[in-house]
């Protein structure tokens, strides 16, 4: 998303939800102002038909925007922008010719006002610069339909003062809104900055320690086995079939182990995670996670970050079942690749000299990755959360929602359903295939060894 | 990244926000007001609107400084200008004979919603509506004397009371309304933490896993290959190579190049300081460390609690003076003790002043830090930041690697050293002044260090030890 087109609802989502009950009320002064305005102007109604029409386009408006804000339909996009604009346009322009000729005052005519009113609410929702161009375009049309009719008002002064008192009503509380979201915008993005780069000197902080569980953790595997081995061997000078065999398991075992290693995606890593909070806060579970394409992969880290918080809440929750939680990624995207042990089922264990040539090819090269597939019209990744709560349903809600907040402006067609104890919480990602040739970043981050990807010679390292 | 605001920063976020939202109302307003006035001065021509445009002219210029600079005399001085604007404007406006009918015109409510969208000095919801209401009644108080002095009738003025009631509605919903998720929004921004180990480590893991691949399990496979019988060369050789490069810290060379070269900093890890630091980070708050930061290692286990404790309560400080992001923590040590300095360049404080809602300073730093022998000093000014020394008394500790003789040695001495009670600098005797306003993000800790603190550049380390 471009600086350009950030809202506040698209940066800070949570703090977004705490603005919503302002649409609901917006909403409503608008009706009831709409309303009470006709009725009591009834005197200078001429067209009944068209009075009609504007409250209910005004009306429309309204409802427009308390449905595009509601936080299950966020992120409130800008065709329902256009929309609500458009609608209390069209209710304005009824209002006027309802009461053309016969329009004694501008300043009591609902429509600039409501329209103002109706501009100011997007605030946390929309970009700065669409608010203030919807409130100059209205403001523009308040001019254009006011001036014709000078002969009609009441007050005589300049038909100037008149043209200014509507596009006044418009433009005031649309600049309060402009001024809002471009301000909070800007702020959130300034704490972003600072965020982000407190969050990579953590990292660096920890990087020695990092490094240091990687080496240990590759050497304890060998020291069960490989070590000994080849120490033995050496120290003997002499090979013999059973070691021959020997090395060809081993390999083979080796070989497994760094492919399930390369294989592991953030998933697996934040089903791990939960899984150690589960059995440290004594109720040691079952989490499964099941991504036999490598979808996970595709994920932007926004995504990732988003999914392991709901992932993290769910297992925190009062009443979990710690054996319930499953995570699914199915969809209609091409796979990230096909996981290697799948793609070469036959392939049986390296276990003569002849087989174990072939051992030393690490899976994830280049060449496995599938023919780019024709442009399908909507590339999806659909991952299906699934879990027990024992909870009523609306506590379930309540204790999802900020994360579900953060879920929806993430990713597209968030899909919830509780019942209790089942709750299963669906989304989809799509995927840009412009961006399908980026997608498997995460395994190769920079600087990895060419020796993993390429299918070169092996080396040996000194 | 929808990394969304922590709680510390959303009251004064919002708030400025608002009063922006708040001034370009009024602003609008005025620029409306002006152009009737003018409209009206030149059709039919007259002289006395003459001072009102240059009334709201002066009133749009303040407040377009108080947009810029929102302080308290600018506040007040808009107000009161803003007054006298209404009043000059209504009796300007209202006073042209036979032009409008009373006084309830939308024309006249102009400059009185510019005086209520005042957005003061300030943050939270509660200053924003009070400056409001000294607007709205200002307003309403000057339209009024100036509807008296016309022969129009006076009429309840709608829209300015609406917009009054709906700007207070609005900055009473988005101050006090409890914000959902409060404890969402840390499990997000440690799950972006997460995101990003797990993105470094598995760029470790990728490069331990190719060396794996280039030794093990090549070397594996030559064996697997060979033919029954006595080693050849190569093999011997290749075996012999595969076993050392895996017994070396090789490894750690080729999987970070930039760890195996430094020194290791698990000892500040594995401190509560650092965990203390690292939980307030979850919190939103950006915390620069410099300094010393392994000789953490060498507290005790009481002390390492305590400090961490009294550590993360100055944190909390920090995160309870709205508006601040940063927050520096500076390490540093001597030979008898450790330090730890807190700085932020907040509201500040007179600690004469601080009454018994300082309680956490009072009972959970100093207290803390006393009872263990060290000590707490605090250098704060209002608007000028508060720093916070935290000195415990910490023996030199001898490395672990070093040859039992030195270690016997260090222990003694350590011994020796001990019954001498570390003696804490009154704070009277140090005015740092350099100190009390930190620069933001500044990375010297040496340079303006007070007076008592160590200076560990020309100090050896003790943990570095005699050579054997």
């Amino acid at each position: 998303m471009t600086r350009r087109r950030s809202t506040q609802q698209r940066l800070d989502p949570l703090g977004t939800l705490a603005a919503w009950p302002l649409a609901p009320l917006i909403a409503s002064i608008v009706l009831c102002y709409s309303v009470i305005a006709t009725v009591l102007q009834q005197s200078q109604i001429q067209n009944p038909l068209f009075a009609t029409l504007a409250v209910l386009a005004m009306g429309a408006a309204a409802g427009t925007l308390v449905i595009a804000a509601q936080p299950a339909n966020a992120p409130f996009n800008g065709r329902m922008h256009l929309v609500m604009a458009a609608l209390a346009l069209a209710g304005y322009l009824f209002e006027q010719f309802s009461r053309w000729g016969s329009n004694l005052l501008v300043q009591d005519d609902f429509g600039p006002v409501c329209i103002g009113f109706l501009l100011l609410a997007l605030a946390p929702y929309r970009p700065w610069r669409q608010i203030a161009l919807s409130g100059a375009v209205a403001s523009v049309v308040a001019v254009a339909v006011t001036l014709p009719q000078a002969d009609s008002f009441e007050v005589t002064v300049p038909v100037a003062v008149y043209a200014i008192v509507s596009a006044t009503q418009i433009l005031a509380p649309t600049a309060a809104g402009a001024a809002y979201s471009r301000r909070i915008v800007r702020s959130i993005l300034a704490w972003q900055t600072d965020a982000r780069r407190a969050i990579v000197a953590r990292t660096e902080e920890a990087r020695g320690q990092m490094a240091r569980a990687v080496v240990e953790q590759q050497v304890a595997a060998l020291k069960s086995g490989v070590i000994p081995f080849l120490a033995d061997l050496l120290e003997r000078g002499t090979v013999t079939a059973l070691d021959i065999a020997q090395a060809g398991q081993l390999a083979a075992d080796v070989r497994r182990t760094l492919v399930a290693e390369i294989d592991r995606t953030w998933l697996d890593t934040v089903a791990t995670r939960e899984r150690a909070a589960l059995t440290e806060r004594g109720t040691p579970g079952l989490l499964v996670v099941a991504d036999p394409e490598h979808r996970a992969t595709a994920f932007r880290a926004d995504q990732r970050a988003a999914t392991a918080a709901l992932i993290g809440a769910l297992c925190a929750a009062p009443g979990f079942d710690p054996h319930s939680l499953v995570v699914q990624i199915t969809g209609t995207a091409p796979p990230v690749k096909p996981a290697p042990s799948k793609a070469r089922p036959a392939q049986p264990l390296p276990t003569t000299a002849q087989d174990t040539a072939s051992v030393p090819r690490l899976p994830r090269s280049s060449a496995a990755k599938p023919a780019p597939a024709a442009p399908a019209p909507a590339q999806l990744d659909t991952i299906t959360i699934q879990a027990a709560l024992d909870l009523p349903p609306r506590k379930v809600k309540a204790l999802l929602r900020p994360y579900l907040g953060v879920i929806r402006v993430v990713f597209d067609n968030v899909r919830v359903t509780v019942r209790r104890p089942s709750l299963t919480i669906e989304y989809d990602s799509v995927r840009d295939p412009n961006d399908a040739s980026a997608a498997p970043q995460a395994p190769a981050t920079p600087a990895t060894p060419a020796g993993v990807r390429a299918q070169k010679a092996p080396r040996q390292v000194r | 990244m929808s990394l969304g605001l922590p709680d510390h920063l959303v009251k004064a976020t919002l708030s400025r926000a608002l009063a922006r939202a708040s001034h370009w109302f009024g602003l609008i307003c005025l620029a409306g007001a002006l152009l009737s006035v003018l409209a009206l001065s030149v059709f039919p021509p007259t002289d006395r609107l003459q001072v009102t445009v240059a009334a709201i002219l002066g009133m749009g210029a303040l407040l377009a400084l108080l947009a810029r600079w929102r302080t308290v005399p600018l506040t007040i001085a808009y107000l009161l200008l803003g007054a006298v604007c209404t009043y000059l404007f209504t009796s300007a406006v209202l006073g042209m004979p036979g032009v409008f009918p009373s006084s309830d015109m939308f024309l006249i409510s102009l400059p009185k919603m510019a005086l209520i969208m005042v957005g003061g000095a300030g943050s939270g919801a509660l200053i924003g509506v009070l400056w409001s209401t000294v607007g709205f009644l200002l307003a309403e108080v000057a339209a009024t004397l100036a509807v008296s002095q016309t022969p129009v009738p006076d009429r309840p003025d709608v829209f300015t009371i609406v917009t009054y009631l709906f700007l207070v509605g609005v900055m009473l919903l988005d101050g006090l309304a409890r914000r959902t998720g409060r404890t969402a929004q840390p499990a997000i921004h440690r799950a972006v933490q997460d995101d990003e180990s797990r993105i470094l480590r598995h760029d470790f893991d990728v490069r331990a896993i190719a060396l794996m691949h280039d030794t093990t399990l090549n070397q594996l496979v030559s064996v697997a290959r060979a033919k029954p019988g006595p080693m050849t060369r190569g093999l011997e050789a290749g075996l012999r190579e595969t076993l050392q490069t895996l017994a070396d810290r090789d490894w750690l060379t080729h999987v970070d190049e930039r760890t195996a070269t430094s020194a290791g900093n698990d000892g500040w890890l594995s401190s509560a300081v650092f965990r203390a630091i690292d939980r307030m980070r979850d919190r939103g708050l950006v915390v620069d460390i410099t300094g010393d930061k392994e000789s953490l290692a060498r507290l005790d286990p009481q002390s390492d609690r305590e400090l961490g404790l009294a550590v993360q309560q100055c944190l909390v400080n920090v995160l309870l003076h709205a508006g601040i992001v940063t927050a520096e923590v500076v390490i540093d040590a001597d030979d008898q003790n450790v330090s730890v300095m807190v700085l932020d360049a907040g509201r500040g404080f007179m600690e004469a002043e601080t009454g018994s809602d300082r309680l956490g300073l009072r009972q959970s730093v100093r207290k803390r830090i006393e009872r263990l022998g060290g000590s707490v000093q605090i250098w704060s000014r209002p608007g000028a930041g508060t720093s916070v020394l935290l000195t415990l008394p910490a023996p030199p500790v001898v490395a672990s690697t070093i040859a039992a003789a030195a270690a016997e040695e260090a222990a003694e001495a350590a011994e020796t050293d001990a019954p001498t009670p570390v003696i804490p600098a009154n704070s009277s005797d140090l005015p740092p002044s350099g100190r009390v306003a930190p620069a933001r993000r500044s990375t010297s800790s040496a340079a303006g260090q007070p007076a008592n603190a160590p200076t560990p550049a020309n100090t050896p380390t003790p943990t570095d030890g005699p050579t054997p």
